[in-house]
């Protein structure tokens, strides 16, 4: 009570204002980022999507491709087909992939996980990522 | 009465120039016992030695509080050690930012602003310049800009705590008799 | 109370400082704008479309259309698909014309005009012998067809004179004999990213990039930086051999042995055939890559230059003014052409 008496006795009623307002502007805007969705990964059969995957859980996936089950994996925010013998199989020549925009794929399965989103602003993180790679 | 911003006090000239010293004397006091305290890291200090700036802001002007926040900022760093490390240097980007927020301020006058609502304003500016000198010349990772909210809200608190500690510290300072002779 | 100008000069000295630290800044920040991707299954690869410097709805759209563009194409081209005209070709007796879409003509003849400039090094003639070895087949095979099986395509090829694939006109084309059948995987892919790349450009995108699996075309830049390719390593998959930085209108594309392969009793067998072998095609190289001004040329004199070997396979070059080549030498020792863009490249 006697800092709410020492707080009306102190400050004007233009500062209350501030205050309110500051507030307002730093709650909203904290909350707009905060419930800003988790990295996602969308897993598509024959282009078209069936499942999505948050990759803040980590968990094996299996989904049916079109020679069998492929195994999707999730550890750490990233993601990556598990083996499946072929030299056709991007995704284990890929590996783990972890970046918005970012995709790993069975080709003869016609099953491709790709995160979601656009590549943020500090894009290539090492001097190693291509834009592309002829092969 | 309220808010203390009723313009100067006619302080002699020589008295001015002591009170400037005593409240930077006071400001890098509690600047270094305030980096003794434990905290969760350098950016989570309540703030306290912004309080003899304001005092001086409110009393003697804005060069007044220039005098005593960069007075602090170098003399405390001294005292500390960390002159011209990255946390002398977001120390200091912070106090400009604080000072160019009283600059700011002092162009409108009859902005019915009190002591609480420029403390407040000097706080966020305080932490806003302290988080961009950090992001240019420390992290040099535009993530930590979205880390801006906690950091405001963290300041918003300390904001408000020094504005009403100040209008206390005022309430005695304007008493002081002191003030209006020569020494 | 002083003029508050005074107060304003020292705001704009702190101003200026800001301002200064920030665009001292500005040069590090590695690029601002990243160019936006997406990818699709398509031509039985991971197909990648980058665009720059386009508003997002814009370039989606745009990138939608490519895909379409190239799926159209893959529905038309392909000997996988049944439905498509070049299937319909495969299944028909042979010896009759037939009429097909005007698009599948022209990339035959340009097929047809290679194949004879290459001395029939490449040849779109091969679907019964691809069929043979199977390296389209899911799983892939794991030993060599039966030596009777060759043989028998061997004879029946030589029965057939020149390619065995004959234009007329009002778009008709036959084939003349049963070791006969189109197999465009050569240069169909080529020629659909260079479409790709049209209706991205039709679209207003100017600045992009687009792999189809090592087929690839660029255009422009990113914001003045250029595109930043990779080369892979014909024996680490991971692996990068050299860096092409390339910027404008480009097309850059890659055969190599490690496509498609297996392994039997030590002998590496690849997806690459040499028409005069009846198989796998041993030229002394591992890989090829072609810069050029449009992919099909690019896609195309890949194959053909890996078949040839390196010195007719340079040779063969010097009749496509502006195209330049890379090859990797089975031990690794790469050589290219002068006018080949490739930066930083070390031997595998």
């Amino acid at each position: 009570m006697k800092w709410l008496e020492l707080f009306l006795r102190a400050s004007t009623p233009t500062d209350r204002f501030v205050l309110g307002i500051s507030a307002a502007g730093i709650l909203s805007s904290g909350w707009l980022i905060t419930s800003e969705p988790g990295k996602r990964a969308v897993v598509f059969r024959d282009n078209r999507p069936v499942m999505t995957l948050a990759l803040d859980q980590d968990r094996k996936q299996e989904v049916s491709g079109r020679l069998g089950p492929v195994i999707i994996q999730v550890e750490q925010g990233r993601v990556r087909l598990l083996e499946y013998q072929s030299p056709r199989m991007i995704g284990t020549r890929t590996g783990w992939i972890q970046g918005a925009g970012r995709a790993t794929a069975c080709v003869p399965c016609g099953v491709l996980v790709r995160v979601e989103g656009k590549q943020k602003g500090s894009a290539p993180s090492s001097a190693h990522e291509f834009d592309a790679v002829s092969e | 009465m309220s808010g203390h911003v009723s313009g100067y006090l006619s302080i002699p000239p020589l008295r001015r120039d002591l009170l400037i010293a005593y409240l930077a004397a006071a400001a890098v006091t509690v600047h270094v016992l305030e980096a003794a305290l434990p905290g969760p890291g350098p950016w989570f200090k309540p703030g306290l030695a912004n309080v003899f700036a304001l005092v001086a802001f409110l009393r003697l002007g804005w060069r007044g509080a220039m005098a005593v926040t960069l007075m602090r900022i170098l003399a405390g760093s001294l005292a500390l050690g960390t002159l011209f490390t990255p946390g002398f240097f977001l120390s200091f980007f912070g106090g400009c930012g604080a000072l160019a927020m009283l600059a700011l301020l002092r162009m409108i006058p009859s902005s019915g602003l009190g002591v609480v609502g420029i403390s407040l304003l000097a706080a966020l500016a305080h932490m806003a310049a302290q988080i961009v000198a950090a992001w240019l010349l420390i992290i040099g990772h535009a993530g930590i800009l979205a880390a801006l909210p906690w950091f405001l809200a963290g300041s918003w608190i300390s904001g408000v705590l020094n504005g009403l500690l100040t209008y206390l510290l005022l309430e005695h300072f304007d008493r002081h008799h002191a003030l209006l002779t020569e020494p | 109370m002083k003029p508050w100008t005074r107060w304003l000069g020292w705001l704009g000295l702190f101003g200026l400082g800001m301002l200064f630290l920030l665009v001292s800044r500005l040069p590090g920040e590695p690029e601002a704008e990243p160019p936006l991707l997406e990818t699709r299954l398509l031509m039985g690869t991971l197909v990648s479309i980058s665009t720059w410097g386009v508003e997002e709805k814009q370039a989606e759209a745009a990138m939608e259309q490519a895909f379409a563009e190239m799926s159209r194409i893959e529905g038309m081209m392909s000997r996988f698909i049944p439905t498509s005209p070049v299937s319909g070709l495969n299944d028909a007796p042979r010896g009759a014309f037939h009429t097909v879409p005007a698009e599948l003509i022209s990339v035959v003849s340009k097929g047809l005009e290679i194949g004879q400039l290459s001395g029939g090094a490449f040849d779109i003639g091969l679907g019964p012998l691809s069929d043979l070895w199977g390296f389209s087949r899911e799983p892939p095979p794991e030993t060599p067809p039966a030596p009777d099986a060759l043989k028998k395509w061997r004879e029946e090829r030589d029965r057939t004179p020149g390619p065995g694939i004959e234009l007329a006109s009002d778009n008709r084309l036959r084939l003349t004999g049963p070791a006969i059948g189109l197999d465009l995987g050569g240069i169909a892919k080529g020629y659909a990213v260079e479409r790709a790349m049209e209706m991205l450009r039709q679209a207003g995108v100017v600045n992009a990039l687009i792999n189809a699996g090592g087929d690839m075309r660029i255009a422009g830049s990113k914001g003045g930086k250029p595109w930043h390719i990779g080369l892979r390593d014909p024996r680490k998959p991971d692996g990068v051999v050299a860096v092409m930085d390339l910027t404008g209108s480009k097309a850059l594309a890659t055969s190599g042995d490690y496509e498609r392969f297996f392994m039997a009793d030590g002998v590496r067998y690849h997806h690459i055939l040499d028409p005069k072998q009846g198989g796998s095609s041993r030229s002394g190289l591992m890989a090829v890559s072609i810069q050029a001004a449009d992919s099909l040329t690019a896609d195309a004199l890949s194959t053909a230059v890996f078949v040839l070997g390196e010195s007719a396979g340079l040779a063969l070059l010097q009749q496509f003014p502006g195209c330049e080549a890379l090859l990797i030498r089975e031990d690794g020792q790469m050589v290219q052409t002068p006018g080949f863009v490739a930066t930083r490249s070390k031997t595998p």
